[in-house]
């Protein structure tokens, strides 16, 4: 048995890296095309099998009681390396907001997340249940582009919001041009503050930094970040300075499940629960060849 | 809809795969790929920064806002040669401090408030959670307590244990160290997850782009 085990960890530790992740990936693609689209042919509509916790349940509630015809400002701190994660719970949280008449103003503190909002809304109305006929750049929405400064813009943003919305990112004067944003005067007129943030600010989450400089501490703030930041955010949730927090790919597919199944992200889920399954079998299988061999020397 | 007329998704699609050709060796097309991607992005930081900065700072200046000469002056002193031996070298010097000096200023409330003050409040209150009828909740409470170990062990380890001879200190410091090792292995797997994440993202680009244009 030890040189049966033997023989093959010799062989595995022959195997370059490509080989384990090759066939990682032919196994993604049989899983894709064999058993989830024979598993949606059969079921329909799978489930997702995750109950919400108390901080995105608190998440939720601050959506659902989010006044018609209210604004919202957005940050969106993530860039296209935390797309696939973050822009399906933008396009959802846009549907949302859209149904309910309410006008989104993005800003950016990141030069990288200058196009997620644009791609976000348009994904968001490429999607078949887009509750509105009309969303127009201006009166439904607005983007007043990156603030530079790191936590200098969080200042910014939190107290001096109408030097900030003064010219939107195609540099034209939102007082003239933009009924959405002209009535706006400083960031207690927004019934809440969305971050979508995929970093941190010298250590800081975004949303934490912009909370600890606001003067008006009943702006209601509700983050959704990437599975790398939860360490960031998550001691923050039950603090004062953060409302709600939906977070990581667990939290962000029970929130679209919520609010725009039409997403379908029980089939994102279902897979990466695939492949999480795959990369834990191979971890163990070639901790136990390590074993047996150490053992044997 | 076929991506051949989609030139965008077509160049998308050849990249991502010339990228993933990477995993296989280095090769010529993921060498191509690697390059195109970082003069891509430094042109594109670069148009950024022009219309973020340089241009507005650039209006402000001809619409008689002067002031804004005070830190094109300051990032010009940057360019002073560090081995120059003239009589105003040390002036290079000036706008890096306030740039350390203002960053620090702003980051000492929002360090303070935040990761001591708050974070701790966080973690350790209300310490007996109650639901609705008064009884109380266990996971709750049991998750109290253990914050307050988590956070009280953590910091023995890190700030007293060292050189320090009392057993219970050194104890408590051994139970901070594994609650300290528990968060650095969740804070990687976390980055893993998220990786994986993408690479699956783009898996699925890959297959959706294949499905529709063949």
């Amino acid at each position: 048995m030890r040189d049966f085990t033997k023989n093959i960890s010799a062989l595995l530790a022959k195997v370059p890296q490509w080989g384990l992740i090759i066939p990682i990936f032919f196994l993604m693609l049989f899983h894709y095309f064999a058993v989830i689209d024979e598993k949606k042919e059969k079921d329909p509509e799978p489930e997702l099998n995750a109950t919400p916790t108390e901080s995105e349940m608190k998440a939720f509630k601050i959506i659902d009681e989010l006044p018609q015809d209210s604004k919202v400002l957005i940050l969106v701190n993530y860039g296209p390396e935390s797309k696939y994660e973050l822009e399906a719970a933008m396009s959802a949280l846009i549907g949302v907001l859209a149904e309910k008449n309410i006008g989104i103003a993005f800003a950016t503190m990141i030069p990288n997340g200058v196009e997620s909002a644009f791609t976000a809304v348009e994904r968001s109305i490429e999607n078949g249940r887009f509750g509105k006929e009309r969303f127009v750049y201006g009166h439904e929405y607005t983007h007043l582009g990156f603030i530079v400064g790191g936590n200098i813009a969080t200042y910014l943003i939190a107290n001096n919001f109408g030097e900030v919305r003064e010219r939107d990112i195609f540099d034209s004067s939102t007082d003239i041009h933009q009924p959405l944003v002209s009535e706006i005067g400083s960031i207690s007129d927004f019934s809440a503050v969305f971050e979508f943030s995929s970093q941190t600010f010298d250590g800081v989450p975004g949303i934490v930094s912009f909370a600890v400089m606001l003067k008006d501490k009943n702006v209601r703030k509700v983050a959704f970040c990437s599975s790398d930041m939860l360490s960031a955010y998550i001691p923050f949730r039950g603090s004062v300075y953060l409302d709600g927090l939906v977070g990581g790919f667990r939290s962000i597919a029970v929130f679209i499940n919520e609010f725009q199944p039409s997403l379908n992200i029980e089939k994102q889920y279902h897979i990466l629960s695939t492949i999480l399954f795959y990369i834990i079998a191979l971890v163990i299988f070639s901790n136990l060849i390590k074993m047996t061999t150490k053992n044997k020397k | 809809m076929n991506i051949f007329n989609d030139l965008g998704t077509l160049t998308a699609l050849v990249l991502t795969i010339a990228v993933f050709s990477g995993f296989f060796k280095s090769n010529p097309v993921y060498r191509f790929a690697e390059s195109l991607f970082i003069g891509v992005s430094a042109g594109y930081f670069a148009v950024i920064w022009y219309f973020s900065i340089i241009k507005p700072a650039y209006k402000s200046a001809l619409g008689g806002d002067l002031l804004i000469l005070i830190p094109l002056l300051a990032g010009l002193l940057l360019f002073i040669p560090s081995n120059s031996e003239a009589k105003y070298s040390k002036l290079r010097f000036l706008p890096a401090a306030f740039i350390v000096i203002v960053t620090t200023a702003i980051n000492i409330p929002v360090y303070f408030s935040a990761f001591i003050q708050e974070m701790i409040r966080s973690s350790i209150i209300p310490l007996v959670s109650f639901d609705e009828n008064g009884n109380i909740l266990p996971d709750m409470t049991l998750n109290a307590l253990l914050s307050i170990i988590c956070v009280t062990s953590a910091m023995m380890f890190l700030v007293a244990r060292h050189k320090n001879n009392n057993r219970f200190i050194n104890t408590t410091g051994e139970i901070g160290r594994f609650f300290v090792l528990v968060a650095i292995g969740s804070a990687f797997a976390y980055t893993l997850l998220s990786r994986l994440i993408l690479f699956m993202g783009k898996i699925e680009f890959i297959i959706n782009a294949a499905k529709i244009g063949f």
